[in-house]
């Protein structure tokens, strides 16, 4: 039995796809029920629906032994699992932005507003500055619009919310999707499934390139 | 209480609780000549400041002492053993201890306290030293786990393949990254952005997706060594393996490249060790003959620590016999007849009430005992 631990949403919805269309289907899997474990034992998979930022946890503490979790979250909380693929889904990049007239001042402390408290001070560490992190959970654009923050640093897909807001990017920090992670207990034990998983996954990004 | 090894091993194969689990490993350890050592609470900082890098990321805790010299709670055995021991080259040591070992993690705040059993063989390290270790961390192993792994890997071998793809410093440490995630993926974006040469790129990729038994893993592994350092590894790693095919349990080695520690200080033999309950590694080690040369001796180092938090909850195990009295019986004669059933191996307990649970009730009658029938 393979235990997997997926993000609630759409990133989780893709990616229950991608694992059914490679024969990990669940046949009572229904991401708009409320339950929140599925499992299907003729395929041997149990599925876990939990919060895009606890799935690393789940498979870091050995519950599930593989999971989807996007990169911002691998960069934020450092988890001690193997990084096995990117799933090329759920694209979007991770970038510093700010009000379009903002000039930094560079003299100041820079008051940065965001969910990814060590990616921001581990950037702006890099750099030698001086931050003041301000730790929100959600509505990052609002910060620097109220004077919050100066900057935010955050997931950017399309940009519109930003335009919306009249914020823009002033700086890409990386590139962000979804990875295939796996417990490093699990894949000493269940080696062969989390191979077999991995090929057969391997083996479709391949067909799409 | 089990005497030699073999019993052991046994009581706890047959589910022996965990809370004698240092005392196992105790005799586990002294059964191979290892002798204990013991250190004080606290160090001075400056042990620790000066190899930050071998504490792999943990913060240390400080605090002053009485004459404000800045202390440390110990995040770490073997940088202890290692000043102080006495040892070299020609008079070598082997100690175990038992500790705790205090850390944070970066980002998060408050500490954890690790008990900690290991062993340092300090002296020479040649293939019978690491056979042995190999052969120790087995039966720890299986006093955690009838389920359990134990991977090995080598830090030259990864060294030495890592230069030879002529990288900067900051891009092999992101290979060192790729490897350790075991992310294939990652590596391959990063030769192409570095413009490594194909043939050099796929054998280090094929080498961060090799996992498996020693037997099925090696000949392959064998194919896509280049370099001096890396063969020279490869066959201490080749020598190993016959040694552990010998035996029990050896069919437990496992070879991963994804296993290995900060270079600056380890320069041999890597060990992981896993059991199912627990998601990471239980036991960690490795050959660490540079930290010796760091620390100013002339002496090689091997050796490993057994994380007992890991171990799994005691299956809950009845006494084999309860032996039930009442106020009217004679009091020496219920122990006398307690300790006779000791004397034929069982746990007893004595007890007046009968709502107890054993594999076997006894009602004592003056004489005698009469089993209770369930």
């Amino acid at each position: 039995m393979l235990n997997i631990a997926l993000p609630k949403g759409r990133l989780g919805e893709k990616a229950y796809k991608l694992l059914e269309d490679i024969g990990y289907k669940c046949s009572e899997f229904d991401s708009g029920k409320r339950k929140l474990v599925f499992t299907d034992k003729k395929n041997g998979v149990s599925y876990f629906w939990v919060k895009p930022s606890d799935v690393a946890i789940y498979v870091e503490r050995g519950v599930a032994d593989v999971g989807v979790v996007g990169k911002d979250i691998l960069l934020e909380q450092e988890p001690d699992v193997y990084e096995l693929e990117d799933l090329k889904m759920g694209v979007c990049r991770m970038a510093v932005a700010a009000k379009k007239d903002f000039e930094d001042d560079t003299e100041r402390v820079l008051r940065v507003a965001t969910k990814f408290v060590n990616v921001a001070r581990r950037h702006y560490e890099g750099e030698g500055r001086q931050i003041d992190v301000i730790k929100l959970n959600g509505s990052i654009e609002l910060a620097p619009i109220l004077g919050l923050s100066d900057v935010i640093v955050d997931i950017v897909e399309t940009g519109t919310t930003l335009k919306e807001n009249d914020l823009e990017v002033k700086e890409t920090l990386f590139p962000v999707s979804a990875r295939l992670i796996a417990g490093k207990a699990a894949y000493r034990f269940k080696n062969e499934e989390i191979e077999r998983l991995l090929m057969s996954v391997r083996e479709v990004l391949n067909d799409k390139d | 209480m089990p005497n030699s090894l073999r019993e052991i091993e046994r009581f706890f194969e047959s589910g022996g609780d965990n809370q004698a689990l240092p005392l196992r490993l105790s005799a586990l350890f002294s059964s191979y000549g290892y002798k204990k050592y013991r250190m004080s609470r606290f160090e001075e900082y400056s042990l620790y400041a000066g190899n930050l890098d071998f504490l792999a990321g943990s913060n240390v805790i400080t605090f002053a002492g009485a004459d404000g010299k800045l202390l440390a709670l110990r995040p770490d055995v073997t940088l202890s053993i290692a000043k102080n021991t006495k040892a070299n080259r020609e008079n070598g040591e082997k100690l175990y201890y038992h500790e705790s070992v205090y850390r944070t993690s970066p980002g998060e705040l408050g500490y954890e306290e690790i008990d900690q059993m290991g062993v340092e063989c300090i002296g020479e390290v040649d293939l019978l030293t690491i056979a042995e270790q190999t052969e120790l961390i087995l039966r720890s192993l299986r006093l955690l786990s009838s389920d359990h792994a134990l991977d090995v890997s080598h830090s030259k071998l990864v060294h030495g393949m890592v230069a030879q793809l002529g990288l900067d410093a900051r891009a092999k440490a992101e290979v060192y990254d790729c490897i350790k995630k075991k992310s294939v993926h990652a590596f391959a974006e990063l030769a192409a952005r570095e413009g490594v040469e194909t043939k050099k790129a796929a054998k280090v990729r094929r080498m961060i997706e090799l996992s498996g038994p020693m037997d099925e893993v090696l000949p392959e592994l064998g194919t896509l060594i280049s370099g001096e350092e890396a063969a020279e590894a490869f066959v201490q790693l080749t020598a190993l393996a016959n040694e552990a095919a010998r035996m029990e349990g050896g069919d437990r080695l496992r070879l991963d490249l994804s296993v290995f520690n900060h270079l600056d200080y380890y320069n041999g033999v890597i060990f992981n060790g896993y059991i199912k309950e627990y998601p990471k590694a239980v036991i960690v080690g490795g050959q660490y003959d540079k930290l010796m040369e760091k620390l100013g001796k002339d002496a090689q180092a091997l050796g490993f620590a057994v994380n007992l938090g890991a171990a799994p909850a005691a299956r809950r195990r009845l006494p084999d016999a309860a032996l039930i009295y009442d106020e009217s019986d004679d009091v020496y004669g219920v122990l006398a007849a307690a300790d006779k059933l000791r004397e034929k191996g069982k746990s007893v307990l004595v007890s007046k009430s009968e709502r107890v649970q054993a594999k076997k009730i006894y009602l004592y009658r003056e004489g005698g005992l009469e089993e209770k029938k369930c």
